[in-house]
């Protein structure tokens, strides 16, 4: 008797929205280490405001 | 503002003991090392909860060690153990990382605390106050930028990918899912962290709730002990 199959088959929904979560989450991680890479350059919200550039 | 990380603390040790007992009986190096994170996760909210009771040196240095420099990377360097297969790999990062560890523990102890100490208020996250009493000097902010780039870049980019392969094979619905929730979860104190370095301190606490009940959550559901969904008859007379 074989073992039962790992595999799953998505659901029309599923199968749309995975894809979107794991864009969504790869953008946020690149947003999150670009703010990181803005705070080391000084370019912080607080340093733009007093510098009036936004 | 007190309850927050008193509940992130007992999430956050309550899943280190999951990871543990897992660990006990798996011995994977990867579970050591997430273990280890999360430990080092409780300690910051643990610090969090007693310095909104009383302001300590020394949780404030514990308080910086473990939630700002080292938890990210511990964390991550589970998920390399747990990706990368390449021989050595994984054992000389981490042999990095605890050699960086010790080297930060070291820095921050020694760092001064400045006058500003007196003037600590209770009611207030200790992010929106920290830079004013912990002095960290050059080599420390290095460190925890590097810590902390490749803790969230491991941790999250190995949990993205990792979901990624099962969703492309369709195998273990339930391992892509806590992988989702794992990304999602780890990069909510990751964000905040950043926010926390831009000058926006407000989100510290909620966000290391809601991270580690995802990553808590996806934990569970990744490690679940029936992940079949769909039984497909093979043919076993045909092979």
């Amino acid at each position: 008797m074989s073992p039962p199959s790992k595999k799953f088959s998505p659901s029309k929904w599923s199968k749309r929205l995975v894809p979107i979560l794991l864009i969504v989450l790869l953008f946020a991680l690149v947003a999150t280490l670009v703010i990181v890479a803005l705070a080391i350059l000084g370019l912080t919200p607080m340093s733009l405001i007093e510098s009036n550039l936004i | 503002m007190h309850y927050i990380p008193f509940l992130s603390t007992l999430v956050t040790f309550a899943f280190a003991g999951a990871v543990f007992s897992r660990y006990r009986y798996k011995k994977g190096k990867h579970l050591l090392f997430w273990g280890v994170g999360l430990v080092l996760y409780g300690l910051g909210t643990l610090s969090e909860v007693v310095m909104s009771f009383t302001f300590s040196p020394l949780m404030l240095r514990i308080w910086y060690l473990s939630g700002a420099m080292l938890t990210a990377a511990w964390l991550g360097q589970g998920t390399v153990f747990l990706l990368v297969r390449k021989r050595r790999v994984a054992p000389t990062l981490a042999a990095i990382l605890i050699a960086i560890s010790l080297a930060a523990f070291g820095l921050i102890m020694v760092a001064p605390i400045t006058d500003a100490a007196a003037s600590y208020q209770l009611n207030q996250a200790i992010s929106a106050q920290y830079k004013a009493i912990l002095v960290r000097n050059g080599m420390i902010t290095l460190l925890t930028i590097l810590l902390n780039t490749y803790g969230t870049i491991t941790l999250v980019g190995g949990a993205i990918y990792s979901a990624f392969l099962f969703w492309r094979k369709q195998v273990l619905a339930n391992r892509m899912a806590g992988n989702i929730l794992i990304a999602a979860g780890a990069l909510m104190p990751a964000m905040a962290g950043s926010f926390v370095k831009a000058g926006l301190t407000d989100w510290l606490y909620l966000s290391e709730l809601i991270g580690v009940v995802l990553m808590f959550v996806g934990f569970l559901q990744a490690t679940a002990s029936k992940p079949v969904e769909k039984k497909t008859v093979v043919a076993s007379s045909t092979h």
